[in-house]
């Protein structure tokens, strides 16, 4: 108790409440807030400059090049940033959890078959995976949590067999053991509730990763595809148009930064909070 | 020595031989290539020739196999969207040009972090160790295609001193080598730091000042020479998101080198150029790892003799 | 005794912990004569290493600084010279051994190298394989077999005593007036232990060089040392020559000390232990800092600091810091 009041005590505020305002509320109230509908073209106000460079309220940061409103496509693209990243980063959790847990308490030729596997899905660039991928499925949301899968599960079974390692040979696991518990039992109940922690501090570590990872590959048109407004692919919108037009990549950009900082801001505290020992990791 | 380089040698060829197999799997998943070569209208007579062509009719490891001893002389087949080139050609053609963008950009960051992360180590606390400490947390949060961008539009567009984009000499290369370098920056600067920061607390350090060596050899030659051996790991990492920042900086700033050239393929749906990429990014990616091994064993004698 | 070569006046060293400063030489004054060897002893925290840093000025950067008083070298005071000067002061005029061999050396360099290193700072431009000639007679003198082999060695393929003979060099490369040794031996085997001992008296036989000798071992101070300082707290709380201290120990810290060594001679049944933990380091304490661990305190001894006074002994230079020197043991 008294260690969650000092957690409030140093409560990062300015990140969580930048998060509320760019990734959270719009992510789950988009379709109320949102000034417009995000696919709709004013074709009359094409690329629009926003408000205070000569823009109107109408359209606070401005219009695309088909005169879609900019701040409306940020809002709902949220919608993708959070479930991508989260659906991504939960998947990515489940399999490294799982395989790190059978290699540190299996031990053996599965334990080293597994590092191995991480040891090279480590040593393989991602853009690598989503480039072969793409090039033969084209971009969609399936390709996208494949490889954010593929890129973060190692992390997760690195850790989680570290922590087994030690967990398995305690007193307390040793004694379910001899009381006849069964080897799933003992995963279940004795040794992941105490690596619960660990994994909710890597997981938060990686979501600034994994938000970047997106928001690149859909960039690069092997990611999210159109015409869904992905952060990513508002920002490619804007890329020919940078010379006349710069908030059209400008805005969406500035969503990622913001996200992306307070998120790894946040998951400093997160993990100095709960689980010091990774700090130098 | 030699027994240190050729583990390394048979280990790379290991992780070769999983991409190469990967990539080869991949060309087979979506169903077969034949419907991306022939037209829909296409007589059976031409399929069943085109397949024999191939070797498609033959056991899948036969055709494994063969693709490997295609892929060891570099033959990937012809390009479909360059037509009159093979695969091989084109990604060639397109080499130079990646090399030297991502040559300025490892310049640049070695450049600009090593002495940025040597000197926040020396005067830790001081105004410039916390001004590289916002420029790294910036460095990771700041996603590079957006600032490849951002670049663009402050340093061509508003201030001109830089072409927008496009192939040309330095003047084209620098914005988007700063762009590629931004990351690095931040974390060779973060690991300098923390390794300089280890090393300039030890006896050794101690005992050279105690010999009367001047500071700046305790620093450079004493400390250095020694906390170099972690960014020199972080090397081979940086080969990779060199690969991951020549793809997005040159699709952002339309430089045309193997980078762009995916996207392009990828557009076109030219797989053998695709794949020709890929493989030759993982032949790079291992190349320079490997090399970063060596170069590890030759700074740090306790592994050359270990 | 003889031209003193090092002074040391009135020392104060600060460091600058996060709870503020914290005086770990605090008013340490001594001298070293011209071949001759001091002892300075105490526990570990005592602040003996302390000394020997500040005096070489390589105190922990940033928060180490000397606060006050003089380190006289043949009369010229080192505190408050220029960086350039004590550069040119370390490994020429002083020389140092570090305690650990397995760490003082340079993972990444060759013996020959670090070696050649301490001799070119003396002779700036000589050619490389002058140097390296000579420093295979240093490593001679510090009895490195095979030194000419040796040189291409680098430090994890040689032994720990091997590594600190190598230190030696080091230390003796620049013909240095006064060699200080921070517990050169502790990290030793016993058998190297005595060798490198015996090194170190035929050294100073042979260059006439002063050593300041650093340990908590009083065995070998009875055999190496002329004189020696004992430090506490920071504080040196006793001083003479090793007869008179080992003879009539007047501190209540020195006798505790000699009666827990080791010895043949006495037959101890269990072996002495000083009760309480040397003092935590503090800003500002009142009386004496050994008060709470000693068995002869007085009153007065938690009050105020005791005054240096003359040791029982009727040695010259022995002297003591204890309210309660006249008690009766």
């Amino acid at each position: 108790m008294a260690r969650k009041l000092k957690f409030l005590e140093h409560l990062p505020f300015l990140p969580i409440a930048v998060l509320m305002i760019v990734l959270i509320v719009p992510a789950f109230f988009a379709d109320m807030i949102a000034p417009h509908d995000p696919y709709k073209a004013y074709l009359r106000n094409r690329m629009e400059p926003p408000l205070f460079f000569g823009g109107t309220t109408e359209f606070i940061l401005g219009t695309d090049r088909l005169g879609r409103d900019i701040l409306s496509r940020i809002m709902h693209g949220a919608r993708y940033a959070l479930i991508i990243s989260l659906a991504g980063i939960v998947l990515g959790a489940i399999v490294g959890t799982l395989l790190g847990l059978i290699a540190g308490y299996m031990r053996g030729h599965i334990e080293a078959l597994i590092m191995r596997v991480v040891d090279i899905t480590f040593a393989l660039p991602s853009i690598l995976l989503a480039l072969a991928l793409a090039s033969v499925s084209g971009p969609s949301f399936e390709l996208v949590i494949f490889v954010v899968i593929f890129v973060i599960w190692g992390f997760f079974a690195r850790q989680v067999r570290a922590e087994t390692l030690i967990l398995r040979e305690l007193d307390f696991v040793a004694r379910a053991r001899v009381a006849g518990a069964s080897d799933f039992r003992i995963l279940y109940r004795y040794i992941l509730p105490n690596i619960v922690n660990t994994i909710v501090v890597l997981a938060t570590l990686q979501i600034g990763v994994v938000i970047v990872l997106e928001a690149t590959l859909s960039f690069l048109g092997i990611g999210i595809p159109r015409p869904v407004p992905a952060w990513g692919l508002l920002v490619a919108d804007g890329r020919q148009l940078i010379v006349s037009s710069w908030w059209i990549s400008f805005f969406p950009g500035m969503a990622i930064l913001l996200t992306v900082l307070s998120v790894n801001m946040l998951g400093d505290s997160m993990r100095d909070w709960l689980d010091p020992k990774l700090r130098r990791v | 020595m030699l027994r240190f380089v050729l583990t390394r040698l048979s280990q790379m060829l290991v992780s070769l031989l999983v991409i190469t197999f990967i990539v080869f799997s991949l060309s087979h998943l979506t169903g077969s290539p034949i419907d991306s070569l022939l037209p829909d209208d296409a007589t059976p007579q031409q399929i069943a020739s085109l397949t024999e062509h191939l070797g498609l009719d033959r056991p899948y490891y036969v055709q494994y196999l063969t693709f490997l001893q295609n892929a060891a002389v570099g033959d990937f087949g012809d390009s479909t969207k360059w037509k009159g080139s093979t695969a091989a050609e084109v990604v060639l053609e397109r080499l130079p040009a990646t090399l030297q963008l991502g040559g300025l950009a490892v310049l640049i960051s070695v450049v600009a972090a090593i002495p940025m992360g040597v000197m926040s180590a020396v005067r830790r606390g001081s105004i410039f160790d916390r001004m590289a400490g916002v420029v790294a947390l910036l460095g990771q949060s700041l996603p590079a295609f957006w600032l490849g961008i951002v670049l663009m539009w402050i340093f061509a567009v508003i201030l001109g001193w830089f072409p927008t984009s496009g192939y040309g000499g330095l003047t084209y290369m620098i914005l988007p080598a700063v762009g590629m370098a931004w990351f690095q920056i931040a974390a060779l600067t973060r690991l300098t730091r923390s390794a300089m920061l280890e090393v300039l607390d030890t006896e050794y350090v101690k005992l050279a000042r105690i010999k009367g060596v001047n500071e700046r050899q305790v620093i450079w030659k004493h400390a250095f020479r020694n906390a170099a051996i972690v960014p020199i790991t972080y090397f081979g990492v940086l080969a990779g998101s060199l690969l991951t920042g020549s793809v997005v900086m040159e699709t952002v700033f339309a430089w045309p080198g193997t980078g762009l050239l995916a996207i392009d393929a990828i557009r076109g749906r030219d797989f053998p150029v695709v794949q020709s990429v890929v493989l030759f990014f993982a032949v790079f990616y291992l190349l320079a790892n490997f090399l970063v091994d060596v170069l590890y064993a030759i700074i740090d004698p306790r592994i050359r003799y270990g | 005794m003889a031209e003193p070569v090092l002074q040391v006046k009135n020392l104060r060293t600060m460091l600058d912990l996060p709870g503020g400063p914290v005086p770990v030489v605090d008013d340490v004054s001594f001298d070293v004569g011209v071949g001759e060897t001091l002892g300075i002893v105490g526990e570990s925290g005592s602040g003996k290493s302390m000394t020997a840093l500040s005096i070489m000025q390589v105190l922990p950067k940033p928060i180490g600084r000397i606060d006050s008083g003089h380190i006289l070298l043949e009369g010229i005071d080192l505190v408050g010279i220029s960086e350039q000067k004590i550069r040119q002061i370390r490994g020429r005029e002083i020389g140092m051994i570090l305690q650990d061999p397995h760490t003082s050396l340079n993972p990444v360099f060759n013996v020959g190298n670090q070696v050649t290193e301490a001799l070119q700072i003396d002779n700036p431009g000589t050619p490389h394989k002058t140097l390296l000639a000579r420093a295979v007679d240093t490593l001679k003198k510090v009895n490195v077999a095979d030194a000419e082999r040796r040189i291409h060695a680098y430090p994890h393929q040689l032994s720990g005593g091997m590594k600190q003979r190598v230190v030696g060099a080091i230390a003796i490369a620049g013909a240095p007036k006064i060699i200080i040794a921070d517990e050169p031996t502790t990290a030793l085997d016993v058998t190297i232990q005595l060798q490198y001992l015996q090194l170190l008296r035929e050294i100073q036989d042979e260059t006439g060089t002063a050593i300041i000798f650093i340990t908590h071992d009083l065995g070998i101070v009875a055999n190496l040392c002329h004189r020696l300082v004992v430090m506490y707290a920071g504080k040196i709380v006793e001083s003479g020559t090793v007869a008179d201290v080992f003879g009539a120990p007047s501190h209540p810290y020195t006798e505790a000390l000699l009666k827990s060594v080791p010895s043949v001679d006495r037959k101890l049944d269990r072996l002495y232990a000083i009760d309480g933990q040397p003092p935590a380091l503090v800003t500002n304490r009142a009386g004496c800092s050994f008060a709470p661990r000693c068995p002869y305190v007085l009153d007065i001894c938690r009050i105020q600091e005791p005054l240096e006074s003359r040791g029982p002994s009727g040695g010259a230079s022995h002297c003591a810091s204890c309210w309660n020197i006249e008690r009766t043991t």
